[in-house]
């Protein structure tokens, strides 16, 4: 079937079978492999991704159930050469040991900012829980996004 | 997961009419459950049919 993906920003249009998983269509046919995958099974949350803002795990959902969306994945987060004030942030905190659940820790948080919830380190944590992170960084993670939850508010972006 | 087809239903019953001439069509509205169980091949529907713009 032929669909329609606003990815990053840019059109991308390709044709995929029913079966296939936006994260399988981001990673093999986009060859955007920022976008991990960890369980395949949406217990993990390595994949998350953005679609139309809201953070959802990109392998629980087809190629062709978001025709017409637009996508945001790790790789579309920078602009213009500068960092996402979240991956600034896990950089900053040193929020990560291997790396392999942080494009989804990112992906997520800058989520979960958007969702306007999250207020208090428990509820950050309680928010995240779908993001595990095998090497146990959840400290510095929290930590992370509470300092770009803080720079957002100081830009006075929220 | 086995192939299968994939129809969006925009109507009531347009959906009723779908699910009804088909056994093994199943409704998947975000598909974070039907989907898993998919990969796991304890559901192996022939259609999955998509009910996010259907209008009660």
């Amino acid at each position: 079937m032929q669909i329609m993906l606003k990815v990053n920003g840019a059109v991308r249009r390709l044709a995929v079978e029913p079966r296939t998983s936006l994260l399988d269509t981001l990673r093999d046919h986009l060859g955007l492999t920022g976008t991990k995958k960890g369980c395949d099974h949406g217990q993990c949350g390595a994949c998350t991704v953005l679609v139309n803002g809201t953070r959802i795990n990109s392998c629980l959902a087809l190629a062709i159930m978001k025709d017409g969306a637009e996508i945001t994945t790790i790789e579309g987060l920078a602009q213009e050469g500068q960092l996402h004030p979240m991956q600034q942030a896990f950089i900053d905190q040193d929020a990560l040991q291997c790396g392999y659940c942080t494009p989804g820790q990112i992906c997520s948080a800058v989520g979960l900012i958007r969702e306007g919830r999250a207020t208090t380190p428990e509820e950050v944590r309680e928010l995240m829980s779908g993001n595990i992170c095998r090497c146990g960084a959840y400290v510095q993670i929290v930590a992370a996004i509470l300092q770009a939850m803080e720079s957002e508010r100081e830009a006075g972006r929220r | 997961v086995n192939p299968f087809a994939y129809t969006r239903v925009t109507e009531v019953a347009e959906a009723v009419e779908a699910i009804s001439s088909d056994a093994s069509a199943r409704f998947v509205a975000g598909g974070t459950n039907l989907l898993d169980l998919m990969k796991e091949r304890v559901e192996q529907p022939s259609r999955l049919l998509a009910t996010v713009s259907v209008v009660a």
